[in-house]
């Protein structure tokens, strides 16, 4: 009877921090759909930089832990979600590319729903919610937080643009097109074409000053506004739009098609609670 | 000291030699362009628009400009509203006016295109369309933010940067390296560079030879050649479904100043280019989709609609300011559906007739 009274407390306290250290840091994870995730513990970081343009105003930020797609969504995997492939430059194994803001959010909930996962987005109000465990796109402070994989500069590998063709698909070495997903070197956490390829979509709005006035502990972005945020540079970008505290920015859903350009595309997060 | 070069394998030309080699040269750089054209198969219909593949291959869009300057009939220039991105072609504007009067109005339309882009295009490409009646659309959309406009300073990957000016007016988000710009000026004057490009497009995954070598080590490059260009796509581009159904808001546009606007510029540009070339020119504006309009953006607008109205006045050169459609003939913010370019044809084809242009009148 002791030695049950004991195993049983010892579950309980074990369940508290399983679902926590259920990953190790940096840590693969092949979902049940079959794409690879890289869990990222969390932790405080620089965001920003004070070399930066106006709107990279350098702060402390500190994110939680989660899991993030180790490759850009490619069209393979968008094809099999949505039963559409949107892009430009045909390839499976390239990001899907020419994707709106909205069209990556109803990717997440699909993902979310083949996992039998609570989706994230609600789709007539384009708001997220956190708490669902479903799929969604980065906030800005959690894409730059796996961009820099513990670094202070410019780039993960430096302050100088020189190895960017290591591990970037960008203007001078892209030869006008996007690439095959994962064939340029990895940063540190083992993230590929964090920079260039194409722009990666992120759940939050826009904001020129907001890094101002933003929350130190997981900020969400402004509450409203007109254009999502877009990081990490893409195929036909210069090296310094690739530095990790770059911000782009474009309107979430085309109002025309003429917008609809080839270099946007996107990755996925899902959350990990302690 | 001079060296002996008796003793060597150098070939030492004279000078009629140097004569030979220049006028052999000459000649193939006139006459291949030529025998390439006669060699690859190629029949524009009626209905005819360069294929959404071919958007950026300038050799065969010079070709078919050359073509049509060759042609009876009027030419309807602009973007991809005149090329129609969400009808199939015989959907198109100049297909309904076709349709509809049994005379020739071509597809010009290039996929992708804007002002600025189109004046390097009627400049470089289409020296050939002389004494054409020419329906040239504007589109105000391109004026609808500063970055569409071109005058954003934070870099932007717009389409067709090798059309547009590479120095001046200077484009504040073009942030092409100088090497860059230079070659791209360069392929406009050189032929060969364009060619190459072109059998990038057709025949190599748009690669150049090297690259495609080294992804395809086991294949022959000369048995991808087979002399057959893309033709048109038949299917709409995007499903013909009314904006309202596709999640779009009504929304608030940032217009630009037309007298700070590149795109209006270069649109004045490409009015004067082909008006210097002899041609008639009758502008459309719009029709924007002014349904799509935000309370708040409807003045900036109807500012640029006013712009635009007043300097075609002063040149004293015809256009039409399309009626808005119907809210359900709308594509997006500024393309028609099936419908809708119906409702545009008989419109313009009525204002074009007052003017007695297109064989109207």
């Amino acid at each position: 009877m002791k030695g049950l009274c004991w195993t049983l407390a010892g579950y309980f306290v074990m369940s508290a921090t399983v679902l926590a250290e259920a990953y190790s840091p940096f840590e693969e994870q092949v979902t049940p759909s079959k794409i690879t995730m890289v869990f990222l513990p969390g932790g405080t970081f620089g965001m920003g930089s004070s070399e930066g343009a106006v709107d990279e105003r350098s702060h402390a930020v500190t994110v939680g832990p989660f899991l993030i797609d180790k490759h850009e969504v490619t069209q393979e995997s968008y094809q099999e979600f949505m039963g559409e492939n949107p892009s430009k430059v045909r390839h499976p194994s390239n990001p899907v590319e020419q994707v709106r803001w909205s069209d990556a959010v109803r990717y997440c909930n699909a993902r979310s729903k083949a996992e039998g996962l609570d989706p994230c987005y609600d789709l007539e109000t384009w708001t997220c919610r956190f708490e669902a465990d479903g799929y969604r796109l980065p906030t800005e402070a959690e894409w730059e937080y796996a961009a820099r994989a513990g670094t202070e500069t410019h780039y993960f590998f430096g302050n100088s643009e020189g190895k960017l063709k290591f591990f970037a698909w960008y203007k001078a070495m892209a030869k006008g097109r996007p690439h095959p997903v994962g064939t340029r070197k990895a940063n540190p956490w083992g993230l590929h074409d964090m920079y260039g390829n194409v722009w990666e979509w992120c759940n939050d709005f826009y904001g020129v000053d907001y890094y101002v006035h933003s929350p130190e502990k997981d900020p969400k972005g402004p509450t409203e506004g007109e254009k999502k945020v877009l990081r990490g540079g893409c195929w036909s970008s210069s090296p310094d739009s690739c530095r990790s505290s770059y911000r782009y920015y474009e309107a979430p859903g085309y109002t025309d098609a003429c917008f609809g350009y080839d270099i946007y595309g996107f990755r996925c997060v899902k959350p990990v609670r302690k | 000291m001079a060296k002996d070069l008796s003793q060597s394998n150098a070939i030492q030309l004279t000078l009629k030699e140097w004569a030979v080699v220049g006028t052999t040269l000459a000649f193939m750089y006139a006459v291949c362009p030529v025998l390439w054209s006669h060699l690859e198969t190629w029949q524009p219909t009626p209905s005819y628009r360069i294929p959404y593949a071919s958007s950026h291959d300038y050799w065969q869009v010079e070709r078919y400009w050359d073509w049509a300057g060759r042609c009876e009939g009027c030419l309807v220039v602009g973007d991809s509203v005149v090329w129609g991105e969400y009808v199939s072609p015989p959907d198109t504007l100049s297909a309904q006016m076709q349709q509809l009067t049994g005379k020739p109005f071509l597809n010009m339309g290039l996929n992708g295109s804007h002002p600025a882009c189109m004046a390097g295009l009627i400049q470089w490409y289409g020296k050939n369309v002389r004494g054409k009646d020419v329906l040239l659309h504007f589109n105000p959309l391109w004026m609808s933010s500063s970055r569409h406009d071109l005058t954003e300073s934070k870099e932007f990957r717009f389409n067709h940067p090798k059309l547009v000016p590479q120095f001046f007016p200077r484009i504040p988000c073009y942030k092409e390296s100088l090497e860059n710009k230079i070659g791209i000026v360069a392929q406009r004057f050189f032929w060969p560079s364009r060619w190459l490009a072109h059998l990038a497009s057709v025949y190599f995954d748009e690669l150049d030879l090297g690259s495609w070598i080294r992804e395809h080590p086991t294949e022959n490059p000369l048995s991808q050649i087979g002399f057959q260009l893309p033709v048109p796509e038949e299917e709409p581009r995007h499903p013909q479904r009314p904006w309202t159904e596709s999640g779009v808001a009504v929304t608030s546009f940032d217009w630009v100043v037309p007298s700070e606007s590149i795109q209006w510029r270069l649109f004045q540009r490409s009015v004067d280019i082909l008006e210097d070339r002899g041609n008639r020119v009758f502008v459309l504006v719009g029709p924007f989709n002014v349904h799509m309009l935000a309370q708040d953006s409807t003045e900036g607008y109807e500012r640029i609609l006013e712009e635009a109205t007043s300097w075609l006045e002063r040149r004293e050169i015809s256009y039409l300011v399309a009626s808005p459609l119907p809210k359900d003939c709308y594509g997006d913010a500024s393309h028609p559906l099936p419908e809708g370019y119906r409702q545009l044809a008989r419109e313009v084809l009525s204002a074009m007739e007052a003017q007695r242009m297109g064989g109207m009148g």
